[in-house]
């Protein structure tokens, strides 16, 4: 007994039970919640990055400053820890910065989770099919595309039209003008292009074919592109009269396409037409050396939170 | 020499800011601007009570109480921009300087009370790579946090021994103290030590009385000065407080619409930024890849040091020292915790303090070092009592341990942290087993576990630096007159946002005028007018005035005194429908000399003009014309206007008294004076 009180005493002379003591006793004191809801806004704003960061982001496509990414990184960390509501554009962004930097996995988790926090919000969708695209796995990226591409736009619009998150951004062109809606259409129009073409590489000429279908009826295709997809899922799928059908369409909209060109001459060297075919595949080949191609602007996809 | 070599380290992990590679930052312009124009007054003789560039024009106490005007610094920095350094050098450097003497502060205040230069090396190193260090190039902490950390050393050292030269360092610290605008973050900070320095060592006090009181009867004409020097310190402040009383100086952006009478005060839930925001923030930097100005941060070391001890018996010190920090931490708590609204309540000081979080730089992270200190002392003591060696080094080991499987399971840890812990294994397996290194390398080894972290740190805090910008200052004036060729508003009046501080004339007519008509009317800084239009100031018809600005009317409105009917019109038989705006200098216009506190022009009118000093006016200012006191009028509600007769005359303003000046000068001199006697006496053979 004695000794049991000996080693209590030494045990309770510990400076780390004084401190523990103490800290119970502060702790009894603490309204924690009102601490916490009056520091959180003071410092969320004292976080929040200067609006020109986002105007940097919109207007340069690369050589980004990275402590500014981190900046926004920080910020949209603490946004979606502390306001439930704003948490998928906040992880949005954060999916943005991160794969700017560079850091894909990290960007992949965020828009993850961003999904997972709203399913219903179209960019991270896109993003995430763009990540893969451009890390050539295309069977996810495919699979990314089709969802954003089957995304209500309306819902993302009243989704970015309440977030604060995206007023920022919205006014750090000094005018306020972004336009959210046009925005959103031509990122479906791309994910329906990126979309087939992931399935292009993928050889999966059925679905290919079905989705640009599904694109020529929504009336989505003022370049052709769909079109040309048609095309080309119907030239694999060795129906070349049809293929020759949507390629002369596409090249109607839009004659600048090399490729289409080039299928147009593949096209008709299978239905015995030799001359014409070696006159597009010709021609097909000097736009190539020209640079001309409007597919170009939509293969060579880059995230985006806008 | 280690001692050095800690400087040698600061000072080249700072270049950047040192040698204007980085700009300055957030409040840093401010008080650079201040400090430039209160030194470059000072090298010129000149105190500068007047501040004719801020907001048109007001006075510069609160400035100078702000920056601590009677701190021997400036006196200092005065004599190195006189003997030719410019003055970016001169101030980036002294305040370097000036905050390693803090540090050397605290390093012989650890050494007298542990008697362990080891462990005073330590603090010392630890601190001065602090997240303190950075706040001189974006706010102004070691203003008060370097006297502060004298005032303790001085104030042990005469407790331990009394002695005329710490009580002489007594009194310059707090005459530095005292003469800052907001003394009450010290005096708080020591109210709350002596409180609890009673509780935990009441039966020392009276013994410490009593020495104190031998002292003061031994050296009765020294006690005498010092008091003297420290009341009289305190006269600036007094006038200034007394002054934000009286109504003619405003501060509407802090004190806002709260009612109270004193403008200094702010209002109850309207604290800006509070200790609690500031360790969120910092919480967001942890890993510090991001490192930034304000991110509350001290070396890695410190937290090693005080896992150390958490198994050691607790000490009264360490008790004091944690429940003082605990203690005033709690009572800066706005919200959450019931102490600060009680104190809010009762107590008049808790008003005045906008910035809460000021106390974590001025004290609590020195203590916090303290603390840390205080553990490595009885982990020391552990050491060195018991015999049971191996098993010191498997709790130490075990600590270690823990406090890296702590930092890991964060992720986000640069890897000098892990490097930090792997040293202090190393250094304190050293200072078990002390046969096997000898003392240079122990120092060697101590100074490499406590700056690795940092240093990765600060390199990246240093890649965020912003690139300087060769910007014109606020105060990058020429001293005389030139301004007066390229008229200028020094204040924007084209937005209206609310003013930090003016004089309650200015502050009426930007909040009540036009932009364009003040903008129109201001861009001169002298009109003549022949007519005027007196007024009860209850009267003063706004849109009557704007129009006065904007048709270049040749009225000022003036407001009925107590001197009797003031005259009203000039002798010019054909005055002209405009006032006369002075452009240049000329015949009928010349400046003779002008200064921060006065201005002397020599007139030669054909007929009595009244004439307008576009500068704020505030009832300090004075005229005389020939040597003859004249009324100055508040002309156009805001501004200085005198009539000046026809003929040769000399027109003088001035601000403020004699005795104001005397004052100011006399302390700074006094200052100065001791601090010399001080330095004299450190190193005297």
């Amino acid at each position: 007994m004695h000794i049991a009180l000996k080693y209590l005493k030494i045990i309770l002379n510990r400076s780390i039970i004084f401190y523990l003591l103490c800290s119970f006793l502060i702790w009894h004191w603490l309204d924690y919640h009102a601490l916490v809801n009056n520091a959180i806004p003071q410092t969320m704003s004292r976080l929040t990055p200067p609006i020109d960061y986002f105007d940097d982001f919109i207007s340069k496509q690369n050589n980004y400053d990275r402590f500014k990414l981190m900046d926004c990184i920080y910020y949209h960390k603490a946004v979606a820890k502390y306001f439930p509501f704003q948490k998928a554009e906040s992880l949005g962004m954060m999916g943005f910065c991160y794969e700017r930097l560079g850091q894909k996995q990290l960007a992949i988790d965020a828009y993850k989770q961003s999904i997972a926090s709203n399913p219903d919000y179209f960019w991270p969708y896109y993003d995430l099919g763009v990540i893969f695209y451009n890390q050539n796995q295309y069977s996810k990226a495919a699979e990314y595309f089709q969802n954003a591409a089957e995304e209500d736009p309306v819902k993302t619009i009243v989704l970015l039209s309440r977030s604060k998150v995206y007023n920022d951004v919205r006014l750090s062109d000094g005018t306020g003008s972004y336009n959210v809606i046009q925005s959103i259409k031509e990122g479906q129009k791309q994910a329906m292009i990126l979309m087939m073409e992931s399935l292009n590489k993928l050889g999966l000429y059925d679905q290919l074919l079905a989705v640009a279908i599904n694109g020529i009826k929504q009336g989505t295709d003022d370049e052709g592109i769909f079109y040309y997809y048609a095309a080309v899922a119907a030239y694999y799928q060795k129906y070349y009269p049809q293929s020759l059908r949507f390629l002369q369409i596409s090249l109607q909209a839009n004659a600048n396409n090399p490729d289409a060109y080039l299928y147009m001459g593949m096209g008709l060297k299978m239905v015995g037409q030799e001359g014409p075919a070696q006159l597009f595949i010709q021609r097909a080949s000097l736009m190539n050396k020209q640079g001309i191609s409007t597919l170009k602007k939509y293969l060579n996809p880059q995230v985006r939170f806008f | 020499m280690w001692i050095f070599f800690g400087l040698v380290v600061w000072l080249i992990t700072f270049r950047g800011f040192l040698n204007s590679s980085f700009d300055l930052e957030s409040d840093a312009f401010s008080y650079y601007d201040h400090t430039k124009f209160l030194v470059e007054n000072l090298s010129h003789g000149v105190f500068p009570l007047w501040d004719p560039f801020w907001c048109n024009g007001a006075p510069n106490d609160f400035f100078l109480r702000r920056i601590g005007a009677l701190n021997p610094l400036y006196t200092m920095m005065s004599i190195l921009n006189l003997l030719g350094l410019s003055f970016r050098m001169v101030y980036l450097y002294g305040l370097a300087f000036y905050y390693w003497g803090g540090m050397i502060a605290f390093y012989l205040l650890a050494n007298r009370i542990y008697q362990d230069r080891l462990l005073a090396y330590a603090g010392y190193l630890i601190l001065l790579f602090s997240a303190l260090g950075t706040r001189i190039f974006d706010s102004y902490m070691m203003l008060i946090t370097v006297p502060l950390l004298w005032l303790f050393y001085f104030l042990v050292s005469f407790t331990q021994k009394p002695t005329k030269i710490a009580f002489l360092g007594l009194v310059l610290s707090l005459m530095v103290l005292m003469s800052t605008y907001i003394p009450f973050y010290f005096v708080m900070i020591m109210l709350f030590f002596g409180i609890f320095f009673c509780l935990f060592y009441i039966e020392q006090v009276p013994k410490i009385f009593s020495n104190f009181l031998g002292f003061f009867k031994a050296n009765k004409w020294l006690v005498f000065f010092g008091i003297g020097v420290i009341a009289l310190a305190c006269i600036p402040l007094l006038s200034f407080f007394k002054e934000s009383l009286q109504g003619h100086l405003v501060m509407p952006a802090r004190h806002g619409d709260i009612g109270n009478k004193n403008v200094l005060t702010v209002p109850q839930h309207a604290i800006d930024w509070g200790a609690v925001e500031d360790l969120f923030y910092s919480g967001y930097f942890s890993n510090l890849r991001m490192f930034k100005f304000a991110v509350v941060y001290v070396p890695f070391f410190s937290v090693i040091l005080i896992v150390l001890g958490l198994i050691t018996r607790i000490s009264r010190r360490a008790a004091f020292l944690f429940i003082l920090g605990v203690g005033l931490f709690c009572c800066i708590v706005p919200h959450g915790l019931p102490f600060y609204d009680f104190l809010y309540k009762h107590f008049f000081v808790f008003k005045l303090f906008r910035n809460l979080h000021f106390f974590i730089w001025f004290f609590l992270i020195p203590l916090f070092v303290f603390w840390s200190l205080e553990n490595w002392h009885l982990f020391k003591q552990l050491i060195d009592t018991s015999n049971q060696k191996f098993a010191i080094w498997l709790y130490l080991a075990l600590a270690h341990l823990g406090v890296g499987l702590f930092v890991f399971l964060r992720h986000d840890a640069i890897l000098s942290t892990y490097i930090t812990i792997f040293l202090s294994l190393v250094f304190w397996s050293a200072l078990l087993f002390k046969n096997s290194f000898n003392h240079q390398w122990i120092l060697a080894l101590l100074t490499l576990t406590i700056l690795i972290q940092p240093l990765e740190a600060y390199h990246y805090f240093n890649l965020k630096g912003v690139p300087f910008k060769n910007t014109n200052y606020l105060y990058d004036f020429s001293f005389f007159k030139t301004y007066l060729k390229n008229p200028v508003i020094t204040d924007d009046v084209s937005s209206k946002s609310s003013l930090y501080y003016a004089t309650e004339g200015y502050n009426f007519i930007y909040n009540n005028l036009s932009s364009m008509a003040l903008m129109n009317y201001l861009k001169y800084k002298f009109i003549l007018v022949d007519h005027l239009e007196v007024i009860h100031r209850e009267n003063l018809d706004i849109q009557a005035l704007e129009n006065h600005f904007l048709n270049y009317d040749n009225t000022a409105v003036i407001f009925t005194n107590n001197s009797g009917p003031a005259v009203t019109e000039s002798d010019d038989p054909q005055p002209s429908k405009f006032f006369e705006p002075i452009q240049q200098e000329s015949q009928q216009f010349k400046i003779l000399s002008m200064g921060a506190n006065h201005l002397t022009i020599l007139t030669n009118f054909p007929y009595s003009k009244f004439l307008i000093y576009n500068d704020s006016y505030t009832p300090d200012w004075h005229v005389k014309i020939n040597d003859q006191t004249q009324e100055l009028y508040e002309a156009n509600a805001a501004f200085k206007g005198v009539w000046v007769p026809a003929g040769r005359n000399i027109v003088e303003f001035r601000y403020g008294n004699f005795s104001q000046y005397l004052l100011n000068i006399s302390l700074s001199l006094i200052a100065f004076a001791i601090l010399m006697v001080i330095i004299w006496y450190a190193y005297r053979p």
